[in-house]
């Protein structure tokens, strides 16, 4: 690819991938590192990467970055979480959009990014299965329990409104 | 038996099920009768059945509802969860999709399910933007790794052709060798300070000196930068030295090289030619290593720094400018720049 093409792709994804990185780890710094070193990657690997396929290889770099990020931190971000959780129960507010997200953030770390693939960029399943190395039937699985899940999170706030 | 309302509650329920023995289901009915604000336990439950029934007119609805779509049927969940959620991700067939519609219009918990997984649907906020967008656009040339490799070569050449410029007037005389070693180089550099650069010799000193000069740069409006050759060696020794390159099939001109003529300077007519440098020579000692002394016209421009010039695509710039004093001369390639303060006669 060419400079004006990954030019192009700064106007084009930048933006995409920022909302899915930040809908993803919710620190908008972190999202923001994802999403420069991703574009970093593409740079250095410039004469490389295919125009036609820069999108899925910027949101396969950020995707694997999360997924690092997840590993590592993974006690960490257990015991947030779980404060995450008690602290939320004793909020009352109701805004549906607010309980959604936050129904999303209690997601597993790979629910969340298979379903803001999904989601947010329309990617296939077979194309979301390319991006993060799981199978199709694997993606499938984990959007029909993230799903499931969103669906029982919104039906209790339902029910407390 | 503890009679509490817990209890009652839960016996209730039982016989309404059908759960309770005929036994407690007598105790029961006595209890209640004796406390008729827990309700009674007389036939309502059956006729509520049957008003569930009169919602659901076509059997058929019945027999087949609810049902589990394929793509999920390995999955746990309840089959209207699976069927909404297939439904959604567009995993129903043609046939469980008809089910699904029929099915949606008469059943209100597959409708209130329907919404509920709709609402499951992640929709992104366009007016979140990635800060400094400006930051990640790329301004620089890419210059592929032979561009990388052929600028180095040239930066070489230009180095070579920068010890070897002459600081003060015409050509040296080429015997008079200590002369040349010991000729400071006049060079102004970005911060207007003249220094001294050094010479070849300084460098090397058993290597030959290169020199260039710049010739009618008033009757060329294009002025050529050209190398003069210059040997203390004697013919002999000259011929010798070339006879071994022709053998060593080095790719350079063997035809006669004036070695010992005391030619400084040449006329080069006027020319609208791009500037480029045209004769070209490096040599080791007597050893010549690269170099065309009196070129073809094919050969004019084919010597390394016209190549360099060509296939990075940096044009040899020269640039010349004049005080009272002094002569200021500009080369460059690409990044690579020289630039020369000449004092004037």
């Amino acid at each position: 690819m060419t400079v004006s093409d990954y030019n192009q792709s700064v106007k084009d994804f930048a933006d995409r991938l920022y909302r899915f990185a930040l809908k993803n780890v919710n620190d908008p710094d972190l999202a923001k590192d994802f999403v420069q070193d991703a574009y970093e990657k593409l740079w250095m690997k410039i004469d490389q990467v295919d125009a036609q396929k820069v999108k899925s290889y910027l949101f396969r770099t950020v995707v694997n970055a999360q997924i690092d990020r997840a590993r590592r931190a993974k006690l960490q971000q257990n015991h947030l979480a779980t404060i995450n959780v008690h602290q939320t129960e004793e909020q009352t507010s109701f805004d549906v959009q607010e309980k959604i997200d936050e129904g999303v953030s209690r997601l597993t770390e790979i629910q969340r990014t298979v379903l803001t693939l999904r989601d947010y960029e329309g990617y296939t399943y077979q194309e979301i299965a390319e991006m993060t190395g799981l199978s199709e039937d694997q993606v499938k699985v984990y959007i029909f329990r993230a799903r499931r899940f969103l669906k029982a999170f919104i039906g209790q706030i339902e029910v407390l409104i | 038996m503890n009679w509490t309302k817990e209890y009652i509650e839960a016996r209730m329920i039982d016989a309404m099920d059908g759960n309770l023995s005929a036994e407690d289901l007598q105790k029961l009915r006595e209890y209640v009768q004796e406390f008729p604000e827990f309700g009674s336990l007389g036939d309502d439950y059956p006729r509520l059945n049957d008003s569930l029934m009169e919602q659901f007119p076509e059997d058929s609805l019945l027999k087949k509802f609810p049902f589990a779509p394929k793509a999920y049927e390995t999955q746990e969940g309840e089959a209207i969860e699976k069927m909404a959620i297939a439904k959604l991700e567009g995993l129903l067939s043609e046939r469980e999709e008809q089910d699904f519609d029929q099915a949606l219009k008469v059943e209100s918990s597959l409708q209130k399910e329907w919404q509920f997984v709709n609402q499951s649907i992640l929709k992104p906020d366009k007016d979140i933007l990635f800060p400094n967008e400006e930051s990640l656009l790329k301004e620089l040339r890419i210059i592929p790794w032979r561009s990388y490799v052929s600028s180095a070569v040239a930066a070489c050449i230009l180095f070579f052709l920068y010890l070897g410029w002459p600081s003060q007037g015409p050509t040296e005389n080429a015997t008079s060798k200590s002369k040349l070693k010991t000729t400071p180089t006049l060079l102004q550099n970005k911060k207007n300070q003249i220094v001294t650069a050094p010479v070849w010799t300084a460098i090397k000193p058993s290597l030959k000196p290169i020199n260039v000069e710049h010739l009618n740069p008033i009757k060329n409006e294009f002025p050529d930068c050209i190398i003069p050759e210059n040997y203390t060696e004697s013919s002999e020794q000259l011929a010798q030295v070339l006879t071994q390159e022709k053998q060593s099939g080095l790719p350079i001109e063997t035809s006669p090289l004036n070695a010992m003529n005391n030619q400084t300077s040449r006329t080069f007519p006027a020319s609208n030619e791009p500037i480029g440098l045209k004769e070209f020579v490096i040599q080791k000692g007597n050893e010549r290593l690269f170099g065309t002394a009196n070129p073809s016209v094919s050969e004019r421009y084919a010597t390394i720094a016209n190549y360099m010039a060509k296939s990075t695509k940096m044009p040899i710039n020269y640039e010349q400018s004049e005080n009272e004093d002094s002569e200021t001369i500009y080369l460059r390639l690409g990044f690579i720049s020289i630039e020369r303060k000449r004092a004037k006669k």
